[in-house]
């Protein structure tokens, strides 16, 4: 079913800081952060444990919303919108992939990945890339087409394997044609070779729909994919440089036994 | 987020978690239920007591008395005698619909006859009053002769349309002479009056309901253990006793006789029963006791009311007609307070009971409170995700007041139906196992269509109370502290 393709979406992050706790036990997770990532980059950020890239990741996508500094997503300041217009932003603009996955286990991968239709807004609806009401299936059944599990449509979580449900996830999170992917450490869980296919997906996504790619990961290899690196420790950016994508070949074996 | 997608979010919750809301909505049953129980029980009891025995929308306006040396005395010392202008006065009061004033015989009268159902004849003292005919409903009364003075003109036309037993002349209906040798000429419902040397109708009666209930009730059973045939008295039955002939001496009954006439017999026939008709006797149109008092009673008041009923607009208006009453300077009945205190024994006890339903219900929002926490607990992730995805802090708001709404209806709608068959079960052995007693209504309990409404609403109401701390705690979950695992 082909999509209109949305506006491009620039995020401009300026001066950036992120404290946690209060008092005597306040922390500093980011330290006067700014960056621009411009509509269709693949970017990964690296860095150690606790370093402040998930936060940086949260913090972008809407997720957190208490910061010091700026951060512009289009036309939005985060910091000045609503709980609706942000959780709208959320639904319609950002895509989130997680390392647990985050699936429902009581949910079909189909209903799961259905799930942002729940929270669409009215006013979208009219102009909607996303299908309403009973088109909802057909668009599921088109996703995991998409990410290669056309055969898992009523299958339970439980019952596929963690490349699968990361698939289910990504699936989930193209369900509104985000302009921007949100990773948060998507191999994490899953072995190098089952990672190394889920990076494809991305990849494709990136390349072929021109989607913006945000992965916070601590694996190099993860990380080489990128066009983009940026490197953080102790909550200050120490390096953010293009990079020359690097896919190194899955082993012949595991890609020989069909999808994980 | 829209209903349709809020209702099938809620259906999936509940489905996932079917066993926590199936063990919070058990206190939700078991209160519903016991409000429901008691409310029917407290509005069934309340109608027998203020519908049947106490009828609360009629007021009952009794001359004024005065005691002296435990004597009750009217009218000489400070007391007043009802007549015609007080039933003007009295119509005058707002929220009186109807006034209708009451006139007991004022001599002695005897009452003989019931064989064709008792076995035998019973004589007994008459008691009986008058009413105004048109105060008693037509649809109340089954019997073939018309509650109305037969003694009054009655115009004809050219076509006879004169009752068996009269003529027409002069476009009045006038009886035909008779006599022991030729009653037959009297048809229909009269009867020839040797005294009069004429047809004549006989004198159309009615009694309360209350009388057929404390015959069936008490007499009849105190009798069974007596000697003879009294023992085989049988249960009465409205529809056995209407058409019954009965044979009325007046100015003699068994204490005395009238001072100012002889005796005269006259035939009174049974019509109906009628919440109008006097407590304990028989209650015939109020001309008839006009003129018996007339040609009976005592002479100077033989034209006095001994009481005037008002019926009332509504049985909110009660307590504002009552004052009115007072302030006129007329007393009421005993009757009136007597159901005031029973009507608020009645609602206090329908309270107190009431409270229990309503403590039930505390404690189970105190439970659903407790439930609804663990789950959004047990739900952070899903509920942070469904966050991240997109879902605003009302959105998960709604979703858990959704599910309480949800735990609410049907918790309420199987505490209507628990409390049904209660109501039912006790109902039945009540009917087919307790013995007759006066009053015993068919039913103790009297549900109405607003009682399981509102205990579906007041279901709902205590599962929003029990559910809207944990859905503010809901609609607090950071998501992305629970999406990264914390």
């Amino acid at each position: 079913m082909p999509r209109p393709s949305k506006a491009p979406v620039h995020i401009q992050v300026k001066a950036l800081s992120k404290f946690f706790g209060k008092g005597a036990g306040r922390a500093q997770v980011l330290r006067d952060i700014s960056l621009s990532i411009d509509a269709g980059e693949f970017l990964c950020i690296v860095g150690t444990s606790g370093s402040g890239k998930t936060t940086l990741l949260n913090i972008m996508g809407g997720l957190d919303r208490s910061f010091d500094g700026t951060v512009e997503v289009g036309e939005h300041s985060l910091g000045n919108l609503s709980d609706k217009q942000l959780a709208r932003l959320r639904n319609r603009e950002f895509g989130f992939v997680f390392q647990q996955f985050n699936l429902l286990d009581h949910l079909s991968a189909a209903e799961n990945i259905t799930l942002p239709a729940f929270f669409g807004h009215k006013r979208d609806a009219a102009h909607s890339t996303a299908p309403p009401g009973e088109r909802t299936q057909a668009r599921a059944g088109e996703l995991l087409q998409k990410v290669g599990l056309q055969d898992k449509f009523d299958e339970y979580p439980p019952q596929l394997s963690g490349g699968q449900k990361q698939r289910v996830a990504i699936a989930r999170a193209l369900f509104n044609e985000p302009s921007v992917l949100f990773c948060d450490e998507p191999t994490g869980s899953l072995d190098r070779d089952t990672g190394l296919q889920i990076m494809e997906i991305f990849r494709e996504l990136n390349r072929v729909e021109k989607r913006t790619l945000i992965i916070v990961t601590h694996e190099e290899h993860i990380a080489q994919m990128a066009t983009r690196i940026i490197r953080l420790a102790d909550g200050l950016l120490i390096s953010d440089q293009p990079n020359t994508p690097r896919f190194p070949q899955r082993e012949p074996a595991h890609s020989a036994q069909g999808t994980p | 987020m829209n209903l349709q997608k809020l209702a099938r979010l809620v259906a999936q919750s509940i489905n996932r978690n079917r066993r926590n809301f199936l063990l919070s909505s058990l206190g939700i049953v078991i209160g519903i239920s016991t409000l429901l129980f008691f409310t029917a029980l407290g509005t069934g009891i309340k109608e027998v007591v203020l519908e049947r025995i106490f009828v609360v929308r009629q007021l009952e306006v009794v001359p004024k008395t005065f005691d002296i040396a435990g004597l009750r005395t009217e009218g000489f010392f400070g007391g007043s005698s009802l007549d015609n202008k007080s039933v003007e006065k009295l119509k005058r009061i707002e929220g009186v619909a109807e006034v209708y004033p009451k006139m007991r015989l004022t001599f002695p009268a005897s009452l003989e006859g019931g064989k064709s159902i008792l076995g035998k004849n019973m004589v007994t003292e008459l008691i009986a009053d008058g009413i105004p005919a048109a105060l008693v409903d037509e649809g109340e009364l089954t019997g073939d002769l018309a509650f109305r003075d037969w003694e009054a003109p009655i115009a004809c036309g050219e076509a006879p349309d004169c009752p068996g037993g009269f003529r027409c002349n002069d476009a009045l209906c006038e009886p035909l002479p008779c006599s022991a040798d030729d009653e037959a000429v009297c048809a229909g419902k009269s009867y020839c009056d040797r005294e009069a040397g004429a047809c004549t109708m006989p004198i159309p009666i009615i009694a309360s309901p209350k009388m057929l209930e404390l015959y069936n009730g008490s007499f009849q059973t105190a009798m069974s253990g007596a000697s003879g045939s009294l023992s085989k008295l049988p249960k009465l039955s409205e529809s056995a006793l209407v058409g019954l002939r009965l044979r009325g001496v007046f100015g003699q009954g068994f204490v005395g006789r009238s001072a100012r006439a002889r005796r005269s017999v006259r035939q009174l026939e049974f019509v109906g029963f009628s919440d109008k008709a006097i407590g304990l006797g028989a209650t015939m149109p109020i001309e008839y006791v006009e003129r018996l008092n007339h040609e009976f009673g005592a002479e100077k008041t033989s034209g006095d009311y001994h009481s005037i009923v008002l019926q009332t607009v509504s049985n909110e208006s009660v307590p504002r007609v009552a004052r009115d009453i007072k302030e006129m300077g007329f007393t009421l009945s005993s009757n009136f307070e007597d159901a005031q205190r029973a009507g608020l024994l009645i609602l206090l006890l329908t309270l107190v009971f009431n409270l229990i339903g309503l403590i039930i219900l505390g404690i189970s929002a105190v439970n659903i409170m407790h439930t609804f926490m663990m789950a959004v607990l047990e739900r952070r992730a899903e509920l942070g995700l469904m966050r991240a995805l997109g879902a605003t802090r009302a959105d998960i708001r709604m979703l858990v007041i959704g599910e309480a709404s949800v735990l609410g209806l049907f918790g309420g709608l199987a505490g209507v139906g628990l409390g049904w068959a209660v109501i039912s079960g006790i109902d039945y052995l009540f009917v087919t196992q307790v013995p007759n007693f006066p009053f015993k209504p068919d039913s103790l309990f009297v549900i109405e269509a607003w009682m399981p409404l509102s205990a579906v609403g007041v279901a709902i109401l205590f599962c929003w109370i029990g559910c809207l701390f944990p859905a503010f705690r809901a609609s607090q979950i950071d998501p992305a502290r629970t999406m990264s695992g914390h």
